[in-house]
């Protein structure tokens, strides 16, 4: 054992002096790159790409699979402009956490593999990724001009849609009403949730319930709820006042704390959205209730006892208060070590700034692009709001009042409200 | 004599002379180059651990805390042990950790072991049938057991999610305990890993010479006097060897307790990883020092061991304890109603799930009505993303399914092949060294990443393969790779198992013949341990067809069967994942029938045959 | 041509040392067994010499090749040293028919073809008669029949010398009577060297043609059975050898002018002690010290050396055994070099009508070809064995004299011999 030992602690120092990384400081190429190409349009970006980028191997990395899809449609239009551009591709989606490993790990080479990146969570992309180096941001021009942006100043990233998680009831019964957000957090209310541990971009939602504006909300609801709701949490929502203070927060948020607490305490964490939408269609999931991904309910089959109609979208109803579920988005990015950052500028812009490059998500409710004019056509051409029922994502930030999901906000309170929240107890 | 006529010869001349010798046994080679090997693939990742939990990880608590962007930091450490989230972050999980890994031990021991001992040594009925079926849960993915659980017991009134069937048609709902949490944790477990016991005691079992149970019989020795004093101690050897199997698997086994919503180590280790990545490190580790504990203890009971052969080339008898004759069917019966629902009922449900129109949607059972029946999940031929297709084909069509599926294939042979032979090398150069430490040292190092979790030995390899020089991630080398480190435990106990119950004698009879090696290799040691040596091959086989921790952080879903299966579990695609368990069980069971047929050797008859 | 040699030869398992300072010669053509009690390091010496352990130190030659030689490096692997091993547990191969068994080592070597080999296999399963068990596996013989594969298989690569690990210890009596005659005549059938490991002493003595006598690994006579029968070099020797057991007589005296011994023997009879050759016992005396005291510094020296591992096996003085009816009592008093001990055959006890000394009859065992008598002298007892069917009866007086000139004297002491000679009391 002492043979062995001394043996592991030899190799341990000899690998961990081998391991410690170098990093690289200088002012990178990429940046050059996308600083030119911000100012260029889509053809001319094109032109880029397929002299860079022809006969070459194209490995992208994402959260959404769709990016696979997505590329073939860039190919096509890029041989619009030379029909013998050939571009092989690779579209890679690790699981979990994975995503931001892989980016870094990649990062170290001189030359990374993968061009660009498709990717969700803003607070570990703010703290992982671009505080560190790792991606770069490009804003393609049209894409500034359809938000009226001005480039130069603009610091934050590019979207390439919004996704919204919504609050969903089953309806069987119908005594079961919903029409204040705090009755989610009601005694005895257990909503079903993809726990905050294994997607961790659930837990930016809870964040954002501490920002001024969010946290004034659920104030603003709190006041509407019947006085009898209202004193069973007022000696909560009072005792927290100190921890919000503690935390930094503003006058409301003890509303936010309370919310979170009573959230995290309750929740019945599922392993995806898709089973919480089975779970809920059930005609004998009465009461039951849940915050997931609005786009799953459109898998749902009718049957004896599976039914879309026995769910309802909380914020749809009349008279709801509060906020009817929260937002994130994918941000698109350029590798710093990016092998064909031409091309990943000219793919980003593509799949941002026209209905074709969208239209892998585009073609499926559930996504709202970040550019207007490609959301506008989206709508035109795939008439999610008028066939499916879907509100849209103005009135849903508007009068849905979702929690959209800002990156710098998130950063800032990880570790003072994150670990606040680490601490709470969980629903068994 | 010219004794006297030789100058002594020079220190460096007689060390390369010994050297010669030494390295003139093969056995000796296979040790060096072993050790040297193993060192590298075991300590590596280890290293590679233990740095973690001292850099700075961007964007993480220990940045956060020790306000450092990158560097070495203790402040993991600290925070870990010392902070008031020390109890729900460390102390509970370990806890847990290590509860559900003894129970799963005394379970699938106890439940394994006995079915061993009736299939054995009793005169039980349908034995033929029951001994296959037996081990059809480690076939299967763990956490499909764990989701067949929860499909039966869950219910809206206690644990919230949807009601199960025995909810939803009978009205009854179990209490929250048996519906989550340690005591399903450590049932599934066990039963999935009670057919590793099953096999290694049931290999002591088959070759034990009935005449030293026989003779304490005689001397009028209590029968359970017999069973404490002579038949445990002798199979001692393979219970110690479950311990160390079950026990390395279940505290790794991340799937089970995530569906079954238990807080081990393994699942705090992947929910700290994104804001507490180097304190997820020390779970690592703290997992890693469990390991290597219970290995210490084994270690310390093997020294200890008296020389068990059993085989000897001399003729053993076997006896047949007889049941009685309402016994062997009554045993046998309460066998097949257990091995139904651990094993059939899985099958059956999943192919049920492949035909119901939603996930978990019974409508089916209440109407038997055929229209609440669909295909569509088999023969969709085209890409659509209505009706709950998410933009998939169905299954018979599904590109991606069938090149996971090859995917499978190839990783799962590569794997069974290199990890089965080296195994059975080291198994072998092992048992013929016994008293030497660098065997004692091979023996141990090629064990250890057996007793680390998968998901961290997965992590491990690809911060090892992802650096400036090697890109290894999502390709079938690194995977295999990793697989084989992973899985020579499996070959190499089983080989060490049988070597040590095959007299040296045997071996030396032909080496005093000048028999080459390799022939007393492959015309002598391998065909008379055929048995436990194919299931050193099969084992690895079948456990990379369905392993899901130890690859899937190292490629992305479709790369590989179990990680496609997954990611359709997790997008909520039941009769997509259910489809492929299926494809993964007919797919073993056909090799397993092949190999039973070429090879008269098969999995459930272990060691011995 | 295979004589075998061991020069100094040393095994140890960390301080535990299987074989101390081995020095023997095997003549060509010998049947030496080596024997002594169970865990006495012969199976190590044997195995070291068939080249399956590596001793620590020390030389071994086979013929004139050095097979091993640990101060040159040289370790010649047991396949290349060409020698028959024959194992205690017959080691057949359960995977390979009787055929294949005997003739797998052929089939490798490129020697032979395939009607030589046809041949071979016919010859040696016939001389020890199992022409008929061709096509069985192991599993379906009997314990005699798969001993007799093992010899085959043995024999069948014709070796210069065959090694046998106790081969007969896991037969019944009768068969084992039958095999010792067998590998008798084998040996002088095939006139090869046989090395035989045995603790059975009758199987030592009715086959060799040499004993080696080992105990905690040193070595304690080499000769021809009825050498070391008649005249053991030591207490232990005489005490291993011979069934039923030697008798040891605790006696008490010293010299006389005509070169006899004056004893007092069982308790205070008077007893004369003629050596059978002219032995000066004070010469004896003086050589044994001198021997003793050599061991001692010799010890001492090995202990200042570095590398060397201190025996923790220690040789112990043998404990000679003095049958006595108040077996309880411990008589025996510090040794003085007065002391010495009689070594009395029991065969050379003799029961006459009169004269002699007067014992009781304590216990009387008749086989019919002979009687083992435990005779009453006093307290102490002793055994003889009276050819003939003479009954006798439990309590009768009998008076008994001592034979011959073949009782040996040793020395308290050291436990060696000094020589034998005839008693008289």
């Amino acid at each position: 054992m002492k043979k062995f030992s001394i043996l592991a602690l030899t190799v341990l120092a000899a690998l961990s002096f081998a391991l410690v990384g170098c990093k690289k400081q200088a002012k990178s190429n990429t940046q050059k790159i996308i600083e030119e190409a911000q100012s260029m349009t889509l053809e001319e970006l094109a032109k880029k790409a397929i002299e860079e980028s022809k006969g070459k191997k194209f490995y992208g990395v994402g959260n959404s699979s769709r990016g696979k899809s997505a590329l073939p449609l860039f190919i096509k239009y890029l041989q619009s402009f030379d029909s013998s551009y050939t571009l092989e591709f690779e579209w890679q989606q690790p699981k979990n956490n994975k995503i931001f490993d892989q980016l870094k790990a990649d990062s170290l080479k001189d030359v990374g593999t993968f061009a660009m990146t498709l990717i969700q969570d803003g607070n570990q992309i703010e703290t992982k990724m671009v505080q560190t180096g790792v991606l770069d941001t490009f804003i393609p021009k049209d894409w500034a001009e359809a938000n009226k942006i001005d480039v130069k100043k603009y610091n934050g990233y590019l979207a390439l849609q919004t996704l919204n998680k919504v609050f969903m009831y089953n309806c069987v019964d119908t005594t079961t009403v919903f029409n204040n957000c705090w009755d989610f957090v009601a005694e005895g209310k257990h909503g079903q949730f993809m726990g905050i541990d294994s997607e961790v971009v659930g837990k930016n939602f809870l964040y954002m319930l501490t920002a001024p504006k969010y946290a004034k909300n659920l104030k603003d609801a709190f006041d509407a709820l019947p006085a009898a709701s209202k004193t069973a949490l007022q000696a909560e929502i009072d005792g927290l006042a100190q921890q919000a203070k503690d935390l930094g927060l503003d006058e409301n948020g003890k509303y936010a704390l309370a919310w979170i607490k009573r959230w995290v305490g309750s929740y019945t964490a599922v392993s995806d959205d898709g089973p919480i939408c089975s779970n809920l269609v059930k005609s004998d999931s009465q009461g039951q209730f849940g915050l997931l991904v609005y786009s799953k309910l459109r898998s749902v089959e009718e049957t004896a006892t599976t039914s879309k109609n026995n769910v309802k979208i909380a914020a749809y109803q009349d008279g709801y208060q509060g906020m009817g579920g929260y937002g994130y988005c994918h941000y698109l990015f350029v590798t710093d070590n990016s092998p064909l950052p031409w091309t990943a500028c000219a793919f980003i812009a593509y799949m941002t700034c026209t209905v074709d490059g969208f239209s892998a998500w585009g073609k499926d409710m559930g996504g709202y692009s970040s550019n207007p004019v490609v959301a506008t056509g989206t709508e035109t051409k795939y008439q999610h709001l008028t066939k499916e029922g879907d509100k849209g994502y103005d009135w849903w930030v508007n009068q849905g009042k979702l929690v959209l999901e800002d990156p710098a906000y998130c950063a800032s309170v990880a570790f003072t409200v994150g670990a606040w929240i680490e601490t709470l107890d969980k629903a068994a | 004599m010219e004794m006297t006529e030789e100058r002594p010869i020079s220190r460096w001349a007689l060390f390369w002379a010994k050297t010669k010798t030494f390295f003139s046994k093969p056995q000796n080679v296979i040790l060096v180059v072993m050790g040297i090997v193993c060192t590298f693939t075991t300590f590596a990742p280890i290293i590679a651990i233990l740095n973690d939990t001292v850099q700075v990880h961007a964007g993480t608590i220990d940045q956060y805390l020790s306000g450092k962007a990158e560097g070495f930091t203790l402040v993991n450490y600290k925070d870990l042990f010392t902070s008031r989230l020390a109890k729900t972050n460390l102390w509970i999980p370990l806890l847990n950790t290590v509860l559900v890994s003894v129970l799963s031990c005394v379970f699938a021991i106890l439940y394994g072991g006995i079915f061993a001992f009736l299939v054995t040594r009793t005169n039980l009925k349908c034995k033929k049938y029951l001994s296959s079926i037996f081990i059809f849960p480690y076939i299967m993915p763990q956490w499909t057991l764990a989701t067949v659980w929860s499909n039966l017991f869950d219910s809206v009134a206690v644990t919230g999610t949807k009601n199960g069937l025995l909810a939803g048609f009978f009205g009854i709902t179990m209490p929250s305990w048996w519906c989550q949490g340690l005591f399903p944790s450590f049932i599934v477990l066990g039963l999935h890993y009670a057919p590793f016991a099953y096999i290694l005691i049931g290999g002591i079992f088959r070759n034990m010479d009935a005449n030293l149970e026989e003779a304490a019989t005689i001397l009028d020795t209590p029968k359970w006097k017999i069973m404490t004093h002579v038949t445990l101690p002798l199979v001692r050897p393979a219970i110690l060897s479950t311990i160390l199997l079950v026990f390395g698997s279940s505290m790794g086994s991340y799937p089970v307790p995530h569906f079954l919503r238990l807080t081990t180590l393994s699942t705090k280790y992947l929910e700290m990883n994104a804001n507490y990545a180097g304190e997820a490190s020390i779970l690592a580790v703290i997992m890693m020092l469990l390991g290597v504990l219970i290995m210490y203890f084994n270690q310390r009971s093997l020294k200890s061991r008296k020389s068990y052969t059993t085989v000897t080339g001399k003729s053993g008898q076997t006896s047949v304890i007889n049941l009685g004759k309402a016994g062997k069917y009554i045993i046998g019966i309460v066998f097949i109603i257990l091995t139904f629902f651990t094993s059939i009922y899985p099958i059956i449900s999943f192919a049920f799930e492949t035909f119901l129109p939603n996930p978990g949607d019974y409508s089916f059972l209440r109407t038997w009505d055929f229209k609440d029946l669909t295909a569509k999940w088999w023969i969709t031929s085209e890409n659509v993303t209505e009706n709950g297709m998410y933009g998939q084909k169905g299954m018979l069509f599904n590109s991606t399914i069938w090149k996971g599926f090859g995917g499978t294939m190839l990783v799962s042979v590569a794997c069974a092949l290199t990890a089965g032979t080296l195994g059975t090398l080291i198994g072998y150069a092992v048992s013929k060294n016994r008293r030497s430490r660098l065997a004692g040292y091979v023996n141990s190092v090629a064990f250890l990443p057996y007793l680390m979790p998968s998901i961290a030995v997965g992590i491990a390899y690809f911060v090892l393969f992802s650096n400036k020089y090697f890109n290894l991630y999502n390709t079938y080398f690194l995977i295999i790779l990793v697989g084989t480190v992973k899985y020579i435990p499996f070959a190499s106990r089983s080989s060490l198992n049988s070597m040590l119950q095959l007299s040296g004698e045997i071996e030396e009879a032909a080496v005093i013949q000048d028999i080459p090696w390799h022939k007393r290799m492959t015309k002598i040691i391998v065909p008379i341990q055929k048995s436990s040596i194919i299931s050193g091959y099969l084992l690895p086989f079948m456990t990379c067809l369905r392993e899901l921790s130890l690859f899937m952080l190292l490629c992305v879903q479709g790369f590989i069967l179990s990680t496609t299966l997954d990611y359709f579990d997790e997008m909520g695609l039941y009769a997509f994942s259910s489809g492929i368990n299926l494809i993964l069980i007919v797919t073993i069971l056909i090799c397993n029938g092949l190999i039973n047929k070429i090879t008269g050797a098969s999995l459930d008859k272990g060691i011995g045959g | 041509m295979p004589k075998i040699v061991l020069t100094d030869v040393t095994k140890r398992w960390g301080d535990f040392y299987a074989v101390d300072h081995l020095n023997l010669v095997i003549d060509d053509q010998s049947f030496v067994t080596l024997l002594g009690p169970s865990g006495c390091g012969k199976t190590t010496t044997l195995r070291m010499i068939a080249g399956l352990e590596t001793p620590t130190s020390g030389r071994i030659e086979i013929g004139d090749q050095v097979v091993f030689d640990s101060e040159k490096g040289i370790n010649i692997p047991a396949n290349k040293r060409h020698v028959g091993f024959l194992f205690q547990n017959y080691a057949l191969w359960p995977n390979m028919t009787v055929y294949q068994n005997i003739s797998f080592g052929l089939k490798n070597s490129k020697k032979y073809t395939k009607e030589q080999i046809d041949e071979i296999v016919q010859r040696v399963s016939h001389i020890v008669k199992i022409e008929m068990f061709m096509d069985r596996y192991p599993s379906e013989l009997s314990g005699g029949q798969q001993q007799r594969v093992a010899i085959a298989r043995t024999l069948a690569p014709q070796p210069q010398v065959i090694f046998m690990d106790e081969p007969l210890s896991n037969l019944d009596a009768k068969l084992r009577l039958e095999m010792r005659a067998e590998l008798q005549r084998l040996h002088l059938d095939t006139g090869c060297t046989f090395v035989y490991v045995t603790h059975d002493q009758m199987e030592a003595m009715t086959l060799a043609t040499r004993i080696c006598l080992i105990d905690n690994g040193v070595l304690q006579q080499y000769d021809a059975p009825l050498d070391v029968y008649n005249r053991p070099n030591n207490l232990f020797v005489a005490d291993f050898v011979g069934s039923p057991s030697i008798n040891f007589v605790d006696a008490h005296g010293t010299q006389v002018e005509d070169g006899s011994m004056d004893f007092g023997v069982f308790g205070g009879l008077k007893a004369k002690f003629k050596f059978a050759n002219k032995t000066d016992v004070k010469k004896f005396r003086e050589e044994e010290s001198a021997l003793m005291n050599a061991k001692a510094e010799e010890a001492e020296e090995a202990s200042k050396d570095k590398k060397h591992v201190e025996k923790k096996n220690k040789d112990a003085k043998f404990n000679y055994h003095i049958a006595r009816v108040d077996e309880d009592k411990d008589l025996s008093p510090e040794a003085t070099l007065d002391d010495y001990v009689l070594g009395i055959r029991p065969e050379t006890i003799k029961v006459v009508s009169k004269g002699g000394i007067e014992a009781e009859v304590y216990s009387a065992m008749p086989t019919g070809m002979e009687t083992t008598l435990r005779l009453r002298i006093g307290n102490f007892i002793l055994t003889g064995v009276v050819f003939g069917g003479i009954t006798y009866k439990i309590g009768q007086t009998v008076n008994i004299k001592f034979e011959g000139n073949g009782i040996s004297l040793f020395s308290r002491e050291s436990g060696r011999i000094i020589d034998t000679g005839a008693l008289e009391v």
